[in-house]
């Protein structure tokens, strides 16, 4: 199998995305850090969310990453299955970058703000997880597993949509693209209210605890963990199982 | 080394693309695959190449079935018609990763040819007009030396004179290593002095799998004054007439006995496009 070439192949895809993407994060820090020296905010105020950003980014990644490369696997003779591989190494190599980069720059804009005063910078992981221990090493390397498996579960589901896409024919993706976000915005809750007393919706709510917590410092990042790793082998799977027997449109 | 293709048959909803197709691409050769638009040729070379998968049958190269199979997939290379590059990539960076891929692709050839056909590779392949988006996938094909390239309509959009560099090329190359080349085109009176063996593909089915010497030996072409011809071809298999003015040509599968044919008449060997025309046109 040729899986190195095509990782490489699939990795290269994301290094000028990746150097975008962290620029602008990169100005918006120098922005925020600008304008508050310039107006004050007197040590009090503070940002956040690049994480969600960062996952946000990795999803429209998933969804860009596989007509383009399927066909030039196909020209070069790659097998699915080697594509495949590649994809998902890719996938996890950039989840765990990211989510190390996404580490360090809490970690350092944490501590220019400590050295220079100003407003203060809080990861997604310090915001919902910082009760279980004090800022250390473990923490750090917590941070960055539970962050790696949240950009893994994004990655993957992009790519899961796309090669759904790809699959399906004109009317199917009309269908799915219309039916899905009715179904789950008005028929579920309708079929809900009327014919389970709610039950679905509790479970959507308790699923959402189990993941978060419930905002009253109790929040597990284990739990985190397992959904979005159980999530990210789902979405793998299904998009293997239409990997494999996709074929050229062209 | 060969390539098996065997009871390979593919349907696109009610359309039977290909039907119980049945061939061998033998080691060293350069085979014509001929046939009218929609007759089966580039599915045919999409399955070789699992771009595509058959309803039934199987592709073998050397005994081992090249589905989903990278080491047999690595030993052929298909020029196609359409795009399967990036369209934004540079021809150079195109280049790059088909040495990647194809570990044996000579880049440096591949820029000498960039130069004989004055390809710039700093191009993307968006930019391309029809005829250097064919010329630079004739470079990488010329270049990749793998055992078998499959070239499906090579010269789409060529001038003449870029398809004389083209054919001087491709002989150079099988002279100089040879390999297995599969051209699929509609050109056939172009490629009838390049290529050894012919497949014509009719409707799916594969209605000739020969050489060309023994192809055009099937048969011959009488010429001459109308009625000279008819009286001549009455008990002849006559798989085609072509009349301009009074002069009419026969083309007649059989064989020749020269001491039968009256001194008015003209007999040359078949033309293959003329064959061509008249087994496809049947």
């Amino acid at each position: 199998m040729n899986i190195k070439a095509t990782t490489k192949y699939q990795l290269r895809e994301y290094k000028k995305s990746l150097g975008s993407y962290y620029l602008i994060v990169l100005l918006i820090v120098v922005l925020f850090t600008v304008l508050d020296r310039m107006w004050g905010s007197e040590g009090s105020g503070s940002y956040n969310g690049f994480e969600f950003a960062t996952i946000i980014f990795l999803f429209i990644c998933g969804l860009n990453s596989f007509k383009g490369t399927f066909l030039m696997m196909m020209q070069n003779g790659i097998s699915r299955k080697s594509m495949f591989i590649g994809a998902s190494i890719t996938f996890l190599s950039v989840s765990m970058l990211m989510s190390v980069i996404d580490r360090v720059i809490a970690m350092v804009v944490d501590l220019i703000t400590k050295a220079i005063g100003g407003l203060s910078y809080e990861g997604f992981y310090d915001l919902v997880y910082s009760h279980r221990m004090p800022k250390g090493i473990l923490f750090e390397l917590e941070g960055i597993l539970v962050t790696c498996a949240m950009y893994a579960a994004a990655v993957t589901a992009g790519y899961f949509i796309t090669t759904l896409y790809y699959r399906m024919n004109k009317a199917l993706k009309v269908i799915v693209s219309v039916g899905v976000p009715v179904t789950i915005i008005f028929i579920l809750p309708l079929i809900d209210s009327m014919f389970f007393n709610g039950i679905i919706g509790d479970l959507v709510l308790k699923l959402f605890y189990f993941i978060f917590g419930d905002f009253h410092g109790k929040a597990n990042p284990y739990n985190m963990l397992l959904v979005c790793i159980i999530s990210s082998i789902i979405a793998l799977g299904l998009s293997w199982l239409l990997v494999k027997r996709a074929v050229d449109k062209n | 080394m060969s390539i098996e293709i065997k009871n390979i048959s593919k349907s696109f909803g009610n359309t039977r693309a290909l039907d119980n197709v049945n061939i061998s691409l033998g080691d060293k050769k350069i085979y014509g695959l001929l046939g009218r638009n929609g007759a089966g040729k580039t599915t045919l070379l999409n399955i070789i190449t699992n771009r595509i998968f058959a309803d039934s049958g199987e592709v073998l190269l050397d005994g081992i079935p090249t589905r989903e199979n990278d080491k047999a997939l690595q030993k052929i290379y298909m020029m196609g018609e359409k795009d399967y590059y990036p369209l934004t990539m540079k021809i150079k960076d195109i280049f790059y990763w088909t040495k990647n891929f194809y570990p044996d692709f000579d880049i440096e050839y591949a820029k000498k040819l960039a130069d004989i056909f004055e390809l710039n590779i700093n191009k993307n392949v968006k930019s391309l007009s029809t005829g250097y988006n064919s010329i630079f996938k004739v470079i990488i094909a010329l270049s990749v030396n793998t055992p078998y390239v499959l070239l499906d309509e090579p010269v789409l959009g060529l001038d003449a004179n870029h398809r004389d560099v083209f054919y001087k090329l491709l002989i150079e190359k099988y002279s100089n290593s040879p390999g297995t080349f599969v051209i699929s085109t509609h050109l056939i009176e172009e490629v009838s002095n390049v290529i050894e063996d012919v497949i014509i593909i009719k409707n799916g089915t594969i209605i000739k799998n020969e050489s060309r010497e023994d192809l055009l030996s099937q048969g011959y072409t009488i010429s001459g004054k109308a009625s000279s011809v008819d009286s001549y071809v009455v008990d002849k298999n006559v798989i085609g007439i072509e009349t301009i003015g009074g002069l009419k040509s026969a083309y007649i599968l059989g064989s020749i006995n020269k001491e039968t044919i009256p001194a008015d008449l003209e007999v040359t060997k078949l033309d293959l496009q003329k064959l061509f025309v008249q087994l496809t046109n049947a």
